[in-house]
Formats: structure tokens, C-alpha cells, sequence
């Protein structure tokens, strides 16, 4: 497993390279460039060459790209191309734990509650309580998040203020933010935890299991819950991915300076060397949610061995 | 063992919530704070630099400049006391003040508007604020082409400022003196900060210091004690970032914001509303609506009678009426009001849908013109809000085929830039500085680069150039009204409609001066919270 | 611990499986027992219906604008009304159904094809084959689909194909993760090795084993994906590089009528409304096929 691990961390290598490279070309294929945005209805080809040479955007590609990996590799990220008194570093450091922690509380929110509604709705002896948490979770999958956002901040922030309406830095700040986040993940843990019991509760050998006479929750603990596991596994580092993806509508509504928010204005204003940062900090994010599920994976899986 | 993985996905979360730092301050601040948000993170604090609707309130707050504007646009002494000028109109001597000091507690000087003007119009800075400012002062081409400093500019003693401006260009010399970005800045902060000295600090005389500035989220800054007019009368401007107008509107309903822009759709009920019509406050913007004609890429529009046709077509004062509930008003012009000189009572091109048909047909254009694509300028909603009604009354009325064209603002400026992108826009320019020149010259002369619709009139031109040597306002106002009625009936541009500020602010709130200018608010410093 | 699990030890290729009753019969049968599935079914016909022969029906075009007549409540002319245009609402609505389904549908099946081919193949070989593949879906789940979006919409122009292409682009894979892990697991099925020992090409066991045992996960995975699909346009639109006013889609009316939330909330809540019904069911009827098509897999058989 050690070796395994290994392995897939010096993978990684390769994985940032071509995700510098995908986000260094697509950035600078992409049409509008930081310079014209930046001065905006001041532009003139003037100012314009003297920021761009200023900001080394007049070298050829190859170069601007040599250089970029070689401030990577001594870990420098540089500088904001619109703000440059910024430091990506710092820019990054201040907005990933944010969003970060929304994820983590929205997912373990989302895998706690949509592994019991799952569970509960694969093994529910009245089909009507199946049935309710079935419509529930559809329901939840089919809810725009800007449509729960708006409903939930009328409800509990202006016709009730019992939370602010936006903003950030306080505890009830957390509140509607993961809320509304975790709506989407809950429905899909639910539903891929409902899918995979159901299944494994039909597997032949559950069946022969109850045959010998294993009682019911004995069974559902040692065999069914176990082989379902692991689409759920997969699915909560999809949800945890989720979370991180839908923080670009729920930073923006609720005002949360995170990471999202960070990226999204990388890519308008068309900030190379942010957008590049950001890109990276997602990379190694959903490598490492990918190890861990793999990790987990092998370990709960007996037929896979690595 | 099913548990054992629910727990591997939860200690990967616990583990990353616990990555982070420990939960910030709580939020909302101590009652003498005022609160306004700004719509969005600003690309530069830098005042030479600051020149979009981000980055301009909060330098209008820090820094000061030679002249000011009341709120009725007329012009007040600033860090100049008084000025004479000479007969011939070209000598302004400033007397300064002696009180006003830079946050870092040195006195202002002479020599320092001196250092400053010319950093600001540094041929290796390149700012645009310097084109504006200090580009018709007498040494400036010579500056730009490597002399040591721009010769116009004298500062015989600590409080005497010594500007002497070039025959051909000193129309509008204190108007674009008082442009927010024309401020003195604190030389000693600038050498020494280095690139980016902004992040951190400020190098200003004005009534409010940087404090703070968390990057997305909010900026802050306190009252400066020694400030010139005495120190304000609050705490310090709390400046959250909120992006979306109707966050703005919610926060402001909860009570965590004081001060805020109302969103147009929200207009009327606002102001049908009993409690909160009487916290609203409207008036006029400098700002003009418009549609630009590109004849580079349509090239129907190089015939004046497809462009004038065009201009006809459309019922401004319907869309007025309609769709802007009258709040903004039909534009007959293109310098709005609020800027000096308006042009009252020029009734420009008029809605004629018959006459535009029969100038179609003139053109022998009837029926055969390609469909036309507007481009819409992504900043606000308002620029879709004109586009919709125009494009149907274009197709209803000369049977053009009109397709809208959304972008985000990156593109938009980039191909407008361009120049040879976008068939047509509809876009809209606000003033910086009150004053004509900020108008004609900057978006129709032929060389200016935001000339955007590439109009080409060399008769234009010359008005400008007139206007920009007359000896005196009033005479300067009349050859520029001349040049404007021209640039109306060659329509390069269609102006649609004037637009007005709206802002809701809170009863206790007392002190606010308004502006038609820049964002609608002169510095907070006579601003009181009464609770 | 790991060996007291023991598997079928029948080669039960489970889409093989004999279906008890003639299609019809099946079909009324399944609507019987599975009725919010069944109205689903329904609703999506009717607003298939509606979207064909809708626009033709209001008399009114998409664009048609009343300058005299903005924000109209529902009257005998305008059954739903007048938006801030004076245009209506009905006709919008029916419209944006023909834009955002065909929008929605294209690109869920160009993603589900290409994630199915590609999450197959990896998951099926394995090894170096499956390292590359994955890293390579690994890349893009990180990379912003916004970017991605302007890209293409910024290089090849705003046009309903082109973003269609790009929707496809930022949805598969994920899709060819999830179908990948299903692969794996389904490989090592005594099955999928019986048919390998008694000689059959590869082709021919991922046609006849694998495809069909992931088929259930596809379809519940694609009724997931139209309504992100449906979103993810929306939001292209939102910043003005999806479908092209004065055009709709529900996306495009949802964002557009933000601004008159408070004050005209109808004119967003139609088209919200219209949009999560018809992801609803789609989810519902997503459901109901996948239990349709994997007989091992039934409602209520626990």
C-alpha cells in the first residue's frame, strides 16, 4: 500500500505539469487579455505596451512559460498581473481555507445525512417511506442552488432575521452557505447509497447469508453495507468535488471571499498568473480527494489489490 | 466496515476544516463606522491608475486634489486656497494651503504637486490620467520626449503653485483639475513602497487612511484626525465587497449597510414603498446611453443617411417612458447635464420612422441592409435593458434584422478596442471630470483611442481644437456645442438616454453631499451617524 | 474476513435476463405501479409537445415587443403575462423550453458517450492504459469550466452548437470516472472471466458484459447531468456567453429577471418553475428506467 501510495503521489508530478500547461494556453488563447481589461475605457496602445512590458506579457509564449515553471518549481507563485502589489501566494492562503472549510462542513453534512436517508430508504420496510425519501432526494438534486439560495436567504434572513444575508467572518455566516451547498450532495450520497444497498441487499451471497439465517441488521452490517461502500466512497469525493465547484455560485451570492470567488475574478479580468494558482490549488485538491478514495477503495474492496 | 469509510470521508473533511485558521472577527462594525459596499474588487489603489468604478471611490476618499466640485458641479478651492489667472488666460497661480498634511504626517508643499504631476505624467508610467491632467501644460510634449521634468509646472515657494498651459490646448484647465485622480501624493510612500506600494498603505492628504484591505471582501479605512477641514465626524467607511446589486439591496434591508445604489428593477417599488421612499435620493448622473455605428465592420454605416436613418428609427422617449419609467431621460445630446454648458433645449435628430424609411431609400439601401449585430457592454443590465427595445424597433421600423450579442467585459473590451470586431454597441460613458472635453474629445475626435465608432470629421476636429484654444468658457462652450450638433446629425453615435443615480440611504445618515460625477458621492467627511 | 464473501457462480449476463411480458404490457404495468415516474413521463412528453408546437400556438414570437404593456398580470391575450419587455411570457417560456431542452439533451448524450468509451476502456484495462486515461480526466474535473466555456464559445463564437460542445466538454468526466469504478469492479465478475476463458473478443465482452451492467449507472448518472447541464447554460448565459438575447432559455429568462426578483417575481419563478419540474422528472424518469433496465435492481424487492 506504501509503494502504492507512492506511486500515485509522484504521478502528480506529470498531472501538475500538463494542468500548468492546459491552464498557461488556454489562458493566453483565450480572447481579452489583463492589460485592456485593466485600464478598460482608458486603454490606449500606449499605456498598453508599457504594462504588458511591465508585466513580461510582450516575450513569446515559450518563454513566459519557461519562466512561470521555473518560479513554480522554487515555489513562487508571483504576483497578480492586475494588482501587482498582491502576492498569489498570500491572495490564495487568505481564500482557500475559506472555502475549504464551507466544503468539509457541507460534505460531512451531506455524507452523515444522505448515507442514513440512503440506508433508511434501501431497507424501509414501507415502501411510502422509500417513496418520500426517493421524491425528497429528487427534489433536492432538482433545486437550482441560486433558487435554494434566494428561498432560504427570504425565509431566514429577511422575513425571519435570524441569520445575515450575506457576508462572512462570523459563525452564522457558515450557516445558509453550507446549507445550501450540502442540498445537492445530500440527494446524490442518498441516492448512489440507496442504489448500492438495494443492489448488494439482491447480491446472491446476501442472499445465502439470510438463508443461513444471519439476522437482518447482522447481515445488512457484515456484507451489504460493506460491498455498497464503495460507489458511496466514490461518490462522497465527487460530492466533496461538488462542493468546491458550487462554491463559484454560493461565494458569489453570499459574499464569502474564497477561493471560487479568487478564480472567477482570475478568469474575467483574464489574471493569468492567479488563474494559473487557482488552477493548480484545484489540481492538487482533487488529487489528493482522488487518492484518499482510492486509498479507501483498496482497503474496503478485497478483490482489488494493488 | 461501511462506517469505517463514512469516517475515511469524514476525517478528510474534518482534516480540512481544521487546515484553516481560526475563525476571523465577527462580522459587522461598531455604530460610528459608515457602511457602503463597492461592487466589486478594486484592480489598483494607485490614484493615477484608479480609473474604474472599484478603485475610484475608495482613492476619492484618501486623497485630495488642487480644486474640488460641490455638489451642484460648480467648482470649490481644495488644497488651493484661491488662483489667479493671468489675462491671457494661460498663468494659473495657486495659493496652497498650509494645513494640510499626508497621513504620514508631513506637510503638503508646492514641490510635492510638482513631484506629483509629473509622476502622473511620466512617459514611463503612462497613465491616462496624466493625458487628461497635465497634458496641456507648457513642457509637456517636451517631457514626453525625455526632458527632465515639464517646465510649465514652477513652485516658487511652499505655498505658491506656478502652472503655465499651452495656447492650443488649455480648454477646461481647472475642470480637469479637479478629475478625482488629479491628486498630490506623498513621494517618500511612493519611492519607497515600490511596485504595488498601494497594498498596504496610502500616500494621501485626504480625509480618510487606509487601514485595511482583505482581498474579496472588504476594505477599511479610518478618519484622518489631522485632516485639513477638520477631522470627520465618524470612526472611518467600512467598504464591504458585494458583487450582485440584490445582495446589496438585502444587506442594506438587514441593516449591515448604510448607503447603497438601488438596483434599477427595484426602483419603483422603492419608491412606491412608505418607508423606504423617503430613504431614497435621485438625482441627475453625468452619463450618457448610447448606441455606437461601427462603418469599419457594417459597412452600410459609411452613408450618413443609413446612420442618420438609424438615429430616427428610434423612439428614445418611448424607451424613456417604458422601460426606465421615465427615471432616465430621453438624450437628444451627447454632453449630459450636469456638465457644464449643457446643451438646454437642442432638440438634435427626431423620432421619424417615415423619414428614416425614405432616407433608406435614398441610400437605395430599402430592404437590402445585412442583419445587424449589437454588441452590449456587460458592466450593467441597463446596456441590455436599451438594446432589447432598440433592436425591436430597428426591425419594426426599417425592417433590419437586429441580433443582440451578450460577451463578458474581458471580450468586450478587447474587441472594442479592436475596432474591427463589433458592427455596433451599446454602451455608455460617465463623466470623470465634469467638463465638455471629457465628452466630444475623448469619444468622437478622430486620433482619441476611444473613438470606438472611428468617426472621421475633420470639421469636428477643428471645432474641437477651437474650442480647446478659445480664450474663455463661454466662448469655448459655443464652438463646442457647434461641434456637438454636428456630431448629432453625422450620428457615428446614437446618445439614447441620460441616466440618473439612485441610491437608498438610512434616516440616520446625515451630512452626505451627492454629485452628478464619478459615483454619485463627494468624500464622507461631513457625513454623521445620528442614532 | 475478505473470504467469506461468495459470488454467483452463474454466467448471468443480467440485460439477457427474459422479460416477463410483452412492451406494452410491460409499459402499463410499470405506469401502475410507479405513478409519480409515470406523470413524469408525461410531463416531459407535454412539454416536448409544448416546445415543438408551442410558439406556433400564442400567436406571439419570442421577441415581439409591447412597450405599452410591460409587466402585464395574465389576461385572455397574455395567459402568463408580459415580461419587462411588454413581450410574452407564455411564448418566452415555451421557447426557452425548445432551447434549453435541445441544449440540455445534446449535450448530456454527446458527454454520456464519451465518458461511457472512455471510462469502459480504462476501467476495463487497467493498468497503464487506465493511469493515462484517468490522469487525463483528473486534469480537466480540475480545471474551471468557466474557462473552458469562454474558450470555446470566445474562439468559435456564442452559437447554440458551440455551446453545446463546450457543455460536453466540462460534464464527461466525471461521467467517465464513475462509469470507470463500476468497470473495475465489474471485471473481476466471474461472469466477465467465464466469457473470457470461453474465448470471446473484447469488443464483444464490453458490448455484451460491461456496457450492460454500467447501463443503469449511466442513465441515473445522465438525469443527473441534465439538470447540471440545464444550469451550466445558465450560467453561461449569466455571464454572457450563452444563448443570445433576445432568444431565451429558461437559464438565460432566470438570470435576466434576477433584477425584478422583488418587485416582478413571477417573471422568475415561471421559468424557475418550468425548469425544476422538468428536471424533476427527469430525475424521476431517469430512475424509473434504470430500474427498468437492471432487473436486478427493484423497487421494493429488499
Amino acid at each position: 500500500m506504501a509503494r502504492y501510495i507512492a506511486y500515485r503521489v509522484g504521478m502528480a508530478v506529470p498531472l501538475f505539469l500538463g494542468a500548468a500547461l492546459l491552464i498557461f494556453v488556454a489562458g493566453h488563447l483565450a480572447p481579452g487579455d489583463p492589460v485592456q481589461t485593466v485600464l478598460g475605457d482608458h486603454y490606449t496602445p500606449a499605456a498598453g505596451a508599457v504594462l504588458r512590458h511591465q508585466l513580461g506579457l510582450d516575450r513569446p509564449l515559450p518563454v513566459q512559460f519557461a519562466r512561470y515553471l521555473g518560479d513554480l518549481a522554487r515555489l513562487n507563485l508571483g504576483t497578480s498581473y492586475v494588482n501587482p502589489g498582491l502576492r498569489v501566494a498570500d491572495l490564495v492562503g487568505h481564500a482557500l481555507p475559506i472555502s475549504l472549510r464551507l466544503a468539509g462542513l457541507a460534505v460531512a453534512l451531506a455524507t452523515v445525512t444522505g448515507v442514513l436517508l440512503g440506508v433508511g430508504a434501501a431497507t424501509a420496510r414501507r415502501a411510502i417511506l422509500d417513496s418520500l425519501i426517493q421524491v425528497g432526494v429528487v427534489v433536492g438534486l432538482s433545486l437550482p442552488s441560486f433558487v435554494t439560495a434566494a428561498v432560504l436567504v427570504y425565509l431566514f434572513a429577511l422575513r425571519w432575521p435570524l441569520l445575515p444575508v450575506a457576508g462572512w467572518g462570523a459563525p452564522a455566516n457558515y450557516v445558509l452557505p453550507v446549507a445550501v451547498l450540502a442540498i445537492s450532495p445530500v440527494a446524490f450520497i442518498a441516492r448512489i447509497a440507496r442504489a448500492s444497498v438495494g443492489q448488494a441487499l439482491l447480491e446472491d451471497y446476501v442472499r445465502t447469508a439470510r438463508s443461513k439465517g444471519l439476522r437482518a441488521r447482522r447481515v445488512l452490517f457484515r456484507h451489504v453495507l460493506r460491498n455498497a461502500a464503495l460507489p458511496v466512497v466514490t461518490t462522497i469525493g465527487l460530492a466533496f468535488g461538488n462542493a468546491i465547484v458550487g462554491a463559484f455560485v454560493v461565494e458569489v451570492l453570499f459574499n464569502i471571499p474564497g477561493i471560487a470567488r479568487v478564480a472567477i475574478n482570475a478568469i474575467l479580468q483574464r489574471d493569468y498568473t492567479v488563474l494559473q494558482a487557482t488552477v493548480l490549488v484545484y489540481t492538487a485538491l482533487f488529487s489528493i480527494v482522488n487518492l484518499m478514495v482510492d486509498v479507501s477503495y483498496a482497503y474496503l474492496n478485497p478483490r482489488i489489490r494493488y | 466496515m461501511f462506517l469505517r469509510a463514512v469516517a475515511v470521508g469524514a476525517m478528510l473533511l474534518v482534516a480540512a476544516v481544521a487546515a484553516g485558521p481560526a475563525l476571523g472577527p465577527a462580522g459587522g462594525q461598531a455604530p460610528p463606522m459608515f457602511r457602503t459596499p463597492l461592487n466589486g474588487e478594486p484592480p489598483t489603489l494607485d490614484p493615477y491608475f484608479a480609473v474604474d468604478s472599484a478603485s475610484a471611490p475608495i482613492v476619492f476618499l484618501m486623497y485630495n486634489t488642487l480644486v474640488s466640485l460641490d455638489s451642484t458641479g460648480r467648482l470649490l478651492p481644495q488644497a488651493a486656497r484661491s488662483w489667479d489667472i493671468s489675462p491671457n488666460g494661460l498663468i494659473y497661480t495657486f495659493h496652497l494651503r498650509d494645513d494640510m498634511y499626508f497621513h504620514g504626517g508631513r506637510k503638503v508643499t508646492a514641490a510635492d504637486w510638482k513631484w506629483s504631476f509629473e509622476r502622473m505624467g511620466s512617459p514611463a508610467l503612462k497613465s491616462t490620467v496624466g493625458s487628461v491632467v497635465v497634458a496641456g501644460i507648457q513642457g509637456y510634449d517636451a517631457y514626453q520626449n525625455g526632458a527632465a521634468g515639464i517646465a510649465g509646472i514652477t513652485a516658487p515657494n511652499p505655498t505658491t503653485l506656478q502652472i503655465t498651459l499651452n495656447p492650443a490646448r488649455r480648454g477646461g484647465f481647472l475642470n480637469r483639475l479637479a478629475y478625482y485622480a488629479a491628486v498630490v501624493v506623498d513621494k517618500d510612500v511612493v519611492q519607497r513602497g515600490g511596485n504595488g506600494w498601494f497594498a498596504t498603505q496610502d500616500a494621501g492628504s485626504g480625509p480618510f487612511v487606509f487601514k485595511e484591505w482583505a482581498h474579496n471582501d472588504h476594505l477599511t479605512l479610518a478618519s484622518f484626525p489631522r485632516y485639513y477641514a477638520g477631522a470627520p465626524r465618524i470612526a472611518g467607511v467600512s467598504v464591504p465587497i458585494v458583487t450582485e446589486s440584490q445582495t446589496q439591496l438585502s444587506e442594506y434591508l438587514a441593516n449591515q449597510l448604510d448607503f447603497i445604489q438601488v438596483p434599477l428593477g427595484d426602483y419603483k417599488r422603492i419608491r412606491a414603498d412608505p418607508t423606504l421612499g423617503k430613504q431614497l435620493l435621485t438625482y441627475p448622473r453625468a452619463q450618457v446611453l448610447f448606441l455606437g455605428l461601427n462603418p469599419r465592420v457594417y459597412t452600410a454605416f459609411k452613408d450618413l443617411r443609413v446612420r442618420r436613418a438609424f438615429a430616427m428609427a428610434i423612439d428614445k422617449a418611448k424607451i424613456s417612458k417604458t422601460v426606465f419609467f421615465g427615471f432616465f431621460t430621453p438624450a437628444n445630446s451627447i454632453v449630459p447635464p450636469g456638465i457644464p454648458g449643457f446643451y438646454a433645449g437642442y432638440k438634435g435628430l427626431p423620432y421619424d420612422p417615415a423619414g428614416a424609411r425614405k432616407l433608406l431609400d435614398e441610400a437605395g439601401v430599402s430592404g437590402k441592409l445585412p442583419p445587424l449585430s449589437i454588441a452590449m457592454n456587460p458592466f450593467s443590465p441597463v446596456s441590455q435593458m436599451m438594446a432589447e427595445p432598440v433592436a425591436a424597433m430597428l426591425k419594426q421600423n426599417l425592417g433590419v434584422d437586429v441580433q443582440l450579442q451578450k460577451t463578458e467585459f474581458s471580450n468586450f473590451i478587447a474587441n472594442e478596442n479592436k475596432r474591427t470586431v463589433y458592427q455596433s454597441f451599446m454602451t455608455g460613458w460617465s463623466a470623470d471630470y465634469l467638463d465638455y472635453s471629457d465628452y466630444l474629445d475623448f469619444l468622437l475626435y478622430s486620433t482619441s483611442p476611444l473613438n470606438r465608432q472611428s468617426y472621421e470629421s475633420a470639421d469636428f476636429d477643428k471645432l474641437v481644437d477651437q474650442a480647446n484654444a478659445a480664450p474663455n468658457e463661454a466662448q469655448r462652450i459655443a464652438i463646442y456645442h457647434k461641434a456637438e450638433a454636428l456630431a448629432v446629425t453625422d450620428a457615428p453615435m446614437v446618445p439614447i438616454l441620460f441616466s440618473q443615480f439612485a441610491y437608498l440611504k438610512k434616516p440616520y445618515v446625515q451630512g452626505l453631499q451627492t454629485t452628478p460625477a464619478v459615483n454619485g458621492w463627494l468624500p464622507f467627511s461631513g457625513v454623521r451617524i445620528v442614532k | 474476513m475478505h473470504t467469506s464473501i461468495r459470488v454467483s457462480d452463474t454466467d448471468r449476463a443480467p440485460a439477457g435476463a427474459p422479460r416477463p411480458r410483452s412492451r406494452p404490457e410491460a409499459l402499463a404495468h410499470w405506469a401502475r405501479r410507479d405513478r409519480p415516474a409515470a406523470a413524469a413521463a408525461a410531463f416531459l412528453v407535454l412539454v416536448t409537445l409544448l416546445a415543438l408546437v408551442g410558439p406556433a400556438v400564442t400567436r406571439s414570437t419570442y421577441d415581439r415587443e409591447d412597450l405599452d404593456a410591460l409587466f402585464q398580470p395574465p389576461s385572455a391575450a397574455h395567459w402568463l403575462g408580459t415580461d419587462q419587455f411588454g413581450r410574452d411570457l407564455l411564448t418566452r417560456v415555451l421557447y426557452g423550453a425548445r432551447i434549453s431542452l435541445s441544449v440540455g439533451g445534446a449535450a448530456v448524450v454527446g458527454e454520456s458517450l464519451v465518458g461511457l468509451a472512455w471510462g469502459t476502456v480504462a476501467g476495463f484495462y487497467g493498468g497503464a492504459v487506465d493511469q493515462a486515461l484517468m490522469r487525463i480526466v483528473d486534469l480537466l474535473i480540475g480545471f474551471p469550466t468557466i474557462l473552458l466555456a469562454i474558450l470555446v464559445t470566445g474562439i468559435f463564437g456564442p452559437s447554440l452548437a458551440n455551446i453545446v460542445f463546450a457543455l460536453v466538454l466540462t460534464a464527461w468526466p466525471a461521467t467517465a470516472r464513475t462509469i470507470r469504478s463500476e468497470v473495475v469492479s465489474i471485471r473481476q465478475r466471474e461472469y466477465v472471466d467465464g466469457a473470457r476463458a470461453a474465448g470471446a473478443s473484447v469488443p464483444r465482452i464490453l458490448w455484451r458484459h460491461v456496457v450492460p451492467n454500467v447501463a443503469h449507472l449511466l442513465i441515473v448518472r445522465a438525469t443527473l447531468d441534465v439538470s447540471f447541464l440545464v444550469l451550466a447554460e445558465a450560467t453561461l448565459s449569466f455571464i454572457g456567453i450563452g444563448v443570445q438575447p433576445p432568444r431565451p432559455s429558461w437559464g438565460q429568462m432566470i438570470y435576466e429577471s434576477f433584477q425584478y426578483l422583488r418587485s416582478h417575481p413571477a417573471l422568475l419563478v415561471i421559468p424557475a418553475a418550468a425548469l425544476s419540474l422538468t428536471v424533476i422528472s427527469f430525475n424521476l424518469v431517469g430512475e424509473a428506467l434504470g430500474a427498468l433496465l437492471d432487473p436486478r435492481y427493484r423497487r421494493g424487492g429488499a
